[in-house]
């Protein structure tokens, strides 16, 4: 069976096919599922971080540095610790200026920016309220054994929380100059827990980026934001049903997005039957009806993060003007009748996961 | 019938017989590569407790285990491919309200005790949950 | 080298049975894309039979020509040209010719390793069902659920390859007979 006559054409064959099979073997082998997982209790939450493609040893350092970072924000953001936030909020009732924490200075000013946009519904001046109601991030944070969340029995006093609303505090109260900030209104604390999660991720993921590292998820206490793909498939998110176990939808992220969710179940206490949750409406001061969960994907977490926040108080007559306001491009409002708002562009992107199809009421186009 | 077959054999060469042995084993490595992991599909359960101790169980293993927690034991049932706390030592208890955990991606835990259970597997269903 | 009027263009009886051949592999290709199959392109491959047949009479040159004529001309008949099957066709094609180059060059350089028929086919259909499987599941349906079809396929490809290789064992001397 003579296949060749020229014996060197062959063994030149021969050697390209080697090379060729080679390559492809070699292909096949760069995209083997390297995935490093690993659970840090910082941030007041349990904090996931998962890196794609990169040597263990070096995303093993890359999370142990986000470790501190995220330990050192969670003390310089908290607003009645001792660290920057803490001391700023000391000092505004003196309604004198002084210098604001440059660490918290920037998210400040993105606050008050978000604050506006969403019509004061996202309104992170209103710690006083919060700490009325109790529902402290603090406490549960600190892992201090006895005090560890302790939800109150009692409502708070329906007076002390009208107080509150009358004097109004907001972001437009604050002052800044410079690095130099005061308040012209003495109820005013800031509490920075509808957008702390997103601008700690935010930060977290620019520092990824700055190590080189540019396919990761930063799960945050079930928010996140994810960069890059895992290998040669995007990264994919499912999103936990708000009622039942299991999820509810899920999604693919494309190149660089977040994912926040703000939902009535996820802190909360019951009092003779009815359901308290951790989201307060700044304009009644009782926490948000209406609403069950609301998802919002953004390229920006902290972005996303206090538009989940502010829709959810909206409820499903406001969201969309809302969402409109703030920028948003993909939104998902669950009603507490189940009923699935959401605008076109997120219906087209989102996978249901549920056994039977869910009641779906589409916006106009964001 | 057999004559046939003999002829058949008979031509067959040195390289065909080699070839011959390179499939099958190429066969073999596919269905132990493949199949092994298949068998798996079920996915297990990785827990970390006290910030470090490791430990990884099987989720198609019914049982129920005890995890040395910061403050204390806690309880973890696992039952037909799903997970959830059974007990904690924690205040509020809200572990176990959490409920069952069966994908893989989705994470419970109690966090006053220091204790997370994320659900990994070959088949994985989600990279990571929002919730 | 022009052709003119005057020109004669003489074909040989090589040519004209490499014509049949290509037809034949051509007509098998049509048959075999009725039969169901678990995905879109995937079948048994009797086609190859002209493939191997080719090789082992004609040389490899040809044996490229026939089949990529096949996928081809396969593809047009078919309405599929372009398309996700063209394309699963023309991988396990071109990766099946590339085996089967070096196949036939590392045989002229051991001649005494070298395969008849049935290794040609069998190599042939395990490389086939091997890149189509990969370029399947990675440019079209990334479910790794799919992977434990894999070993099933791959067990199916080499029993068609062996038949195959068995049929064009048989076909080859009367062929040699009739040249």
């Amino acid at each position: 069976m003579q296949l060749y006559k020229n014996n060197s054409r062959s063994r030149f064959y021969a050697a390209c096919c080697i090379v060729l099979v080679c390559v492809f073997v070699s292909a096949c082998d760069s995209t083997r599922d390297t995935v490093y997982k690993e659970q840090l209790f910082v941030f007041g939450t349990i904090v996931e971080i998962s890196i794609w493609g990169e040597q263990p040893e070096k995303a093993k350092q890359a999370t142990a540095e986000l470790a501190e970072d995220f330990k050192f924000l969670h003390r310089v953001w908290s607003p009645r610790a001792r660290g920057s936030l803490g001391r700023m909020n000391k000092l505004f009732p003196s309604k004198l200026a002084f210098t604001g924490s440059p660490s918290v200075l920037p998210m400040l000013v993105k606050a008050r920016k978000l604050s506006d946009q969403s019509n004061k519904l996202f309104n992170p001046a209103i710690g006083k309220l919060i700490q009325l109601w109790d529902f402290n991030q603090e406490n549960q944070s600190l892992g201090n054994n006895s005090q560890e969340n302790k939800a109150p029995r009692e409502l708070p006093d329906p007076k002390a929380i009208a107080d509150l609303l009358a004097q109004n505090p907001t972001m437009d109260n604050l002052h800044l100059e410079g690095i130099s900030i005061r308040s012209d209104n003495t109820a005013l604390e800031l509490d920075f827990g509808a957008i702390a999660k997103g601008y700690g991720i935010d930060l977290a993921i620019g520092k990824l980026r700055e190590m080189g590292i540019n396919n990761a998820i930063i799960n945050a206490g079930g928010d996140l934001r994810a960069i890059g793909k895992r290998g040669d498939r995007n990264w994919h998110i499912g999103i936990r049903h708000p009622r039942q176990e299991g999820m509810i939808a899920s999604l693919e992220i494309i190149k660089d997005e977040s994912i926040f969710t703000s939902g009535d179940y996820e802190r909360f206490f019951e009092y003779q039957g009815k359901r308290y949750h951790h989201i307060l409406d700044p304009r009644t001061g009782y926490p948000a009806e209406g609403v069950v969960s609301v998802t919002v994907i953004d390229h920006d977490a902290a972005v996303a993060d206090a538009a989940a926040t502010a829709l959810f108080i909206a409820g499903p007559a406001q969201w969309y003007d809302i969402a409109k306001s703030m920028g948003l491009k993909w939104v998902m409002l669950i009603d507490q009748d189940m009923k699935i708002h959401m605008n076109p562009a997120m219906a087209k992107r989102i996978k249901f996961e549920l056994d039977e199809s869910p009641d779906i009421k589409l916006s106009p186009p964001l | 019938m057999i004559v046939v077959a003999k002829t058949f054999i008979n031509q067959m060469t040195k390289g065909d017989v080699f070839v011959l042995a390179m499939a099958l084993v190429f066969l073999v490595i596919l269905y132990v590569v493949f199949w092994r992991v298949a068998s798996h599909a079920g996915e297990y359960i990785h827990i970390v407790a006290k910030g470090g101790a490791v430990e990884k169980l099987s989720l198609l293993q019914n049982r129920e285990v005890t995890i040395e927690g910061q403050l204390g034991n806690s309880r973890l049932q696992i039952e037909g491919g799903r997970v959830r706390f059974l007990s904690s030592p924690c205040e509020n208890k809200l572990c176990i309200h959490q409920g069952w955990a069966s994908l893989s991606g989705e994470l419970i835990a109690c966090l006053p005790n220091r204790i997370s259970v994320s659900i990994e597997g070959q088949n994985s269903h989600f990279d990571t949950v929002n919730f | 080298m022009n052709i003119t009027a005057n020109t004669v263009v003489r074909t040989t009886r090589d040519d004209h049975m490499i014509a049949w051949l290509t037809a034949l592999a051509i007509s098998i290709h049509l048959l075999e894309s009725a039969l169901p199959s678990p995905f879109p392109g995937f079948k048994p491959g009797l086609a190859n039979i002209v493939t191997i047949i080719v090789l082992c009479q004609y040389g490899l040159k040809m044996a490229i020509w026939v089949t990529l004529l096949r996928v081809l001309i396969g593809s047009l008949l078919l309405g599929t040209f372009m398309s996700p099957t063209f394309i699963l066709s023309l991988s396990g094609a071109v990766a099946t010719l590339l085996m089967l180059t070096l196949a036939s060059s590392l045989s002229q350089v051991f001649p005494a390793w070298a395969p008849g028929a049935i290794g040609y086919s069998v190599m042939g259909a395990m490389t086939h069902i091997s890149v189509q499987f990969y370029v399947a599941y990675s440019l079209f349906i990334q479910h790794e659920a799919l992977l434990t079809l894999l070993p099933i396929l791959a067990t199916t490809s080499l029993i068609f390859g062996a038949i195959s290789g068995i049929v064009a064992m048989a076909v080859l001397p009367e062929l040699e007979a009739r040249r």
